[in-house]
């Protein structure tokens, strides 16, 4: 399990790094934390002929309080966010969850939103607080949605000479609820969900994380977070079955959590 | 196209050119003959190539060498044999990821609590000995 | 020591990578490329004779046709293994995918004894449950690996093996080479589980290319090689009845045993593995008047199925104690109270499965369970939790095992390749130290110190004066090698054996003395309990309390038990709520990764108590059993039963194992919807 051969660049400011993928497009892949990337290049399911490695590019590091929340470096590791103080106990809630502590020493916030795991913390967040990215390419920048973001499992709507530069979080702290389910600690869920705010997250569930509008309206009109509220989740809810969960489990033990989400944000 | 890195292993220095596509691991193993650090999964999930990067735990088959270069890198070679001793362990394979791990938990402040034991070592997987001589090891210098 | 295989340095070796078949059954066209296949290779299969066994060797490389996801097809080799892969990658195979084959029958055992259609006619009770053990592989920490070198016409093979002798044999058979021709060494072997008790092919193209290379040749398997085309195990199913009292007395038992081996019959043990060590373990431990059992190896176009700790008995152990709590459930008894009365009573004796059990005390056992997990309380505490809604189950077993299989066994399945001898040669040297050489090799179960502290007590001596040296066939007598618990079992008694013979000559300087031993199977047994707590709303069962009583006679060190109990049921624990080697319908393999293939975590397994009882063995010297598989074999019953137990409260019955959140879940729905349909209809 050994990758196959591809050059490697270490650019030392981000206008060289878009250079060198206006230069590579889809022939070249960023490296952030390679926590995903790396087994990818050693299975050979990723064969890029340039890797770009991010890791010395001071624009895509640092956290920051903004006037409306936070603004997060793409190549912030999960274990600096943790150290940050004042950090929405969300946040923290979340990426507690991320594999184990000799991976959150690597990862990063931007890795994990461009891989685009399904049962991902991070893209599960962004679509719950209604996240922004800030994407960059030689051509300019733009922002996105997390909604606009997320495509489909494994795929964010990049353009090949574009990176993701930064997250912005909206201010986000107070009450909450963030549940799913693992075989083991530091495994990926099978199944997950938060709510914060007027918002709820289904995640693990579908091809990607999913605001489940019905029960968010519900919630809206007064509804109570009882077995009306989990009828409507399992009602709406996208599931996909695999080799550890059916569609069915997905469904019927996510409305469970998000029933417990909806009311651990209401109650604390 | 190889690189050129120089990194520091358990404290001495070692410079050389590089194939991007090699892991740190496969470095440490093959090119600094350190075969202390073993190779269970090259997949990030057994936990038995884990060192310390600068400090803190990290797979070494999910780090590329030249991602290693300018930094400090430790290994089970460079730790005490009194942490975690040969005899707690059966096939001994996963020895060198428990150090590690093990390492960069004595290193926190504050120290974790032995009860959290049992889960911060969920990446790390030991198929002998059932957990239970490891984790009372180094429960024995942990607060409670 | 030098270290585990891929730790050793080989200056100048090749690195071997594989390409390997992406179908599950595939004629192989044109290869083109930089490959060698099996015709260019002319390594012969490994073959396998004997009556029962029908031969369906595993081939070195695919010949013609690739038979499962995985398949070795061609090699390739270059200085390092990226390099390799490269290569590999490059290689052009023209597959052209066919329909699956139907099954082959393989090897089959039957065991007709006792009353059986008496006790049917005749019990007031009988039920019938078809039981499932997934499909899993053994996964040692360190994957498999060889490093092959030949010199001035001899071969050196360094194995990650737990059977070096077997290993010389068979690459000898292969390549048509003395067997004196070959010197196998074994390094530090990171865990074998019987994974590595087999001859692999690759290990015979490694040496075919060191000999037609002239230089050394290397292969480390990687993870997904591992899990994807090394040996899987178990892949059970055990359609059981019981004719049984309404005291809970069960009569009689009949067992249909249908093994999915797999694509290929694995060298030495063949098809036989999983139906022959089945079969005589069902309801073993058990007072029975009438048992039948049909149990069948049948191929498929999956990888071949090998040795994992326990192999076939933990089949029968799960299909029998689930179905006592079913039998117990079905009467509204309690479950140790209907092992009491169905447990064996006066051993030693002969099972109608045809054990010949040595000793033991099964009641004992049951009484120490009973006592030391505090069964009543435990019970009551059971009643407090479920009033609280939470799924609390409490499961049991009660189980023998076979250790330290001898000639007549293998011989009895056709196979001639296992000797199934342990020998001992006992040397000393010039300057007075005790060498011992033994037939097996350590694999992780620091057998050196009893082998140590033996000789140190047979002979006298003051500590530090032995050695122990093993994993070398060119100075280790011919033996069987590490696995079914022999060392306890017959490399002891060698060892002993031995050990006279160099007493007699006073352990003078230069003595040079062997003794080989047949091992009659021994029998250790012990009652296992469990207490699960199953998630009422995710359905994730966690282990919450582990014991173990343990019986395997003598016990010539405490630690090396406790060791081998304690991992065994972390193992077995595994087995019952994680590990599954899934494969889809269409025989792609669902579980290459760790992500996907799982095995347990030090979050998922408690501190295991453990209790020893001790009824010497009146047939092994030492009196001592094999302890390598109780605790895995324990934890198939007691932990699969306190899963069961925890829903049980909710009609669901679960049946096929691993017992994981999906399997707890849909048992669930199934037992709401009929009681709704029921509800319907007696309402309607
Ligand atoms: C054992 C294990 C368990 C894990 N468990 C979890 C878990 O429970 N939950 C979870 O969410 N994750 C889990 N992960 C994945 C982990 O969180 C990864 O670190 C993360 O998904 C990717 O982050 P990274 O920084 O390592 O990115 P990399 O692996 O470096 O990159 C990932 C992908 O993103 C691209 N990329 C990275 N940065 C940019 C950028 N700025 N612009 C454009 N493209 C970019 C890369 O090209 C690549 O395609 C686990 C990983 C392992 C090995
Ligand atoms: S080898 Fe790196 S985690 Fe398994
Ligand atoms: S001691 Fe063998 S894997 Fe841990």
């Amino acid at each position: 399990m050994k990758s196959s051969p591809f050059d490697y660049h270490r650019p030392e400011s981000l206008a060289e790094a878009l250079s060198l993928f206006a230069e590579w497009g889809e022939e070249a892949r960023a490296l952030a934390g390679g926590q995903s990337l790396v087994p990818m290049l050693a299975m050979r399911l990723a064969r890029p002929a340039v890797v770009v490695d991010l890791a010395r590019i001071p624009e895509l590091r640092g956290v920051a309080r903004t006037a409306g929340g936070w603004r997060i470096g793409t190549m912030t590791r999960e274990v600096e966010l943790e150290r940050v103080a004042g950090l929405p106990p969300i946040i923290a809630a979340a990426i507690s969850h991320i594999g184990h502590f000799q991976i959150r020493t690597q990862g990063t916030v931007g890795g994990s939103l461009v891989h685009l795991d399904p049962a991902g913390e991070w893209p599960a967040l962004s679509m719950l607080l209604e996240a922004t990215l800030e994407l960059a390419s030689s051509r300019g920048s733009r922002r996105l949605s997390a909604r606009e973001f997320a495509l489909a499992p494994m795929l964010a709507a990049l353009e090949p000479d574009e990176l993701l530069v930064a997250v912005e979080l909206p201010d986000c702290g107070g009450p909450f609820g963030f549940e799913e389910v693992e075989r083991r600690p530091g495994d990926f869920a099978l199944v997950g969900a938060a709510c914060h705010g007027a918002s709820v997250v289904a995640f693990g569930t579908g091809r990607v994380p999913q605001r489940l509008t019905g029960c968010e309206a519900h919630m809206a009109a007064g509804g109570g977070s009882g077995l009306e509220l989990r009828k409507l989740a399992e009602d709406e809810m996208e599931a996909h079955g695999d080799i550890h969960a059916s569609a069915a489990y997905r469904r019927q033990v996510g409305a469970r959590l998000v029933e417990r989400v909806v009311g651990a944000a209401a109650a604390a | 196209m190889n690189v050129e890195i120089s990194l520091a292993v358990n404290g001495r220095e070692w410079a050389g050119e590089v194939e991007p596509r090699l892991t740190l691991a496969d470095l440490l193993r093959d090119h600094l003959a350190l075969t202390g650090t073993h190779l269970g999964c090259e997949h990030g999930v057994c936990g038995a190539c884990t060192v310390l990067l600068d400090g803190q735990a990290a797979r070494s088959c999910l780090t590329l060498a030249v991602q290693a270069d300018g930094r400090q890198v430790t290994t089970v070679e460079g730790l005490s044999e009194d942490l975690l001793p040969r005899e707690l362990f059966q096939c001994g394979f996963c020895r060198s990821g428990f150090v590690c791990s093990a390492e960069a938990l004595l290193r926190r402040e504050p120290l974790p609590r032995a009860v959290e034991l049992p889960e911060l070592l969920a990446g790390n997987i030991c198929r002998c000995t059932g957990y239970e001589p490891i984790l009372d090891a180094l429960s024995a210098r942990l607060p409670g | 020591m030098p270290g585990y295989l891929a730790d050793l340095r080989a200056p100048g070796a090749l690195e071997l990578a594989f390409v390997r078949s992406p179908f599950a059954h595939a004629l192989i066209g044109k290869i083109s490329g930089p490959a060698v296949t099996a015709t260019e290779l002319g390594v012969g299969d490994l073959r396998l004779g004997g009556h029962g066994v029908a031969p369906w060797p595993w081939p070195a490389l695919a010949r013609g046709e690739a038979r499962f996801v995985g398949e070795a097809v061609a090699v390739v080799w270059a200085e390092t293994r990226a390099e390799a892969e490269d290569l590999a990658e490059s290689v052009e195979v023209e597959f052209e995918p066919l329909e699956p084959e139907a099954p082959r029958r393989l090897f089959e055992r039957t065991i007709d004894a006792g009353a059986v259609d008496v006790c049917f006619q005749r019990a007031e009770h009988v039920l019938e449950r078809t039981f499932s053990c997934a499909r899993q592989t053994p996964l040692p920490l360190e994957t498999r690996g060889v490093l092959a070198h030949f010199e001035a016409g001899r071969l050196t093979l360094w194995s990650s093996t737990q059977i070096p002798h077997i290993l010389r044999r068979g690459v000898a058979q292969a390549l048509e080479l003395e067997e004196t021709a070959i010197r196998v060494l074994v390094p530090e072997v990171g865990g074998g589980f019987g994974l590595k008790a087999h001859v692999f092919p690759e290990e015979l193209v490694a040496a075919q290319l060191a000999r037609r290379l002239g230089r050394p040749v290397r292969w480390i398997e990687d993870r997904r090689e591992n899990l994807l085309a090394s040996v899987h195990a178990h892949d059970n199913e055990v359609l059981m009845r019981a004719a049984f009292g309404a005291d809970g007395r069960v009569l009689a038992v009949e067992a249909d045993l249908r093994c999915d081996v797999g694509a290929y019959s694995v060298y030495p043990f063949s098809a036989s593995l999983e139906p022959a060590t089945a079969a005589s373990a069902i309801f073993a431990a058990y007072d029975l008047q009438g048992l039948r059992v049909s149990a069948r190896a049948v191929t498929s176009h999956r990888c071949p199925v090998g040795a994992y700790r326990g192999v076939g008995t933990n089949t029968a152990v799960y299909a029998t104690e689930r179905m006592l709590d079913l039998i117990a459930g079905h009467l509204g008894l309690d479950p140790l109270e209907v092992r009491r009365r169905n447990a064996l009573r006066h051993l030693p004796c002969t099972t109608l499965g045809g054990r010949e059990l040595d000793s033991g005390d099964y009641l004992e056992l049951l009484r120490r369970v009973e006592s030391v997990s505090g069964y009543e309380a435990l019970r009551r505490e059971q009643a407090e939790a479920r009033r609280q809604g939470k799924l609390f189950g409490i499961g049991l077993a009660l189980f023998n095992e076979h250790s330290g299989t001898g000639q007549s066994e293998y011989r009895s399945r056709g196979i001639e390749e296992v000797s199934g001898l342990d020998a001992c040669r006992v040397r000393v040297t010039a300057e007075g130290r005790i060498v011992i050489h033994t037939s097996s090799v350590e694999i992780g179960q620091n057998h050196a110190p009893a082998y140590r502290r033996l000789t140190e007590r047979m002979l006298g001596l003051e500590p530090g004066r032995v050695d122990i040296h093993e994993g070398d066939t060119d100075v280790c007598p011919p033996g069987t090698g590490a696995f079914v618990s022999r060392g306890a079992v017959g490399v002891l008694d060698a060892i002993a054996g031995a050990l006279r013979l160099a007493g007699k000559q006073d352990l003078a300087p230069g003595t040079d003395v062997t003794c080989s031993i047949d091992p009659k199977q021994v029998f250790p047994s012990g009652a296992h309990l469990a207490v699960v707590e199953v998630d009422a709303v995710t359905f994730v069962p966690r282990l919450k309390r582990y014991l173990a009583v343990e019986d395997c006679g003598n016990v010539i060190d405490q630690r090396t038990v406790s060791e081998q109990i304690r991992g065994g049921v972390a193992m077995g624990a595994g087995k019952v709520l994680l590990e599954e080697s899934a494969y889809g319908e269409d025989g792609q393999p669902l579980a290459a990764t760790l992500l996907d293939y799982l095995v347990p975590v030090a979050a998922d397994i408690p501190r295991i108590e453990i209790e020893h009882l001790v009824s010497p063995s009146p047939i092994s010297a030492q009196g001592s059993k094999g302890v390598g598989e109780a605790g895995t074999i324990g934890a198939f019953g007691a932990v699969a039963n306190a899963v069961a137990d925890a829903v049980a409260p909710l009609g669901a019955e679960l049946l096929e194992l691993p017992y994981g959140p999906q399997r707890i879940f849909a048992a669930i729905q199934l037992a709401t919807t009929s009681k709704q349909k029921k509800g319907r209809r007696l309402g309607g």
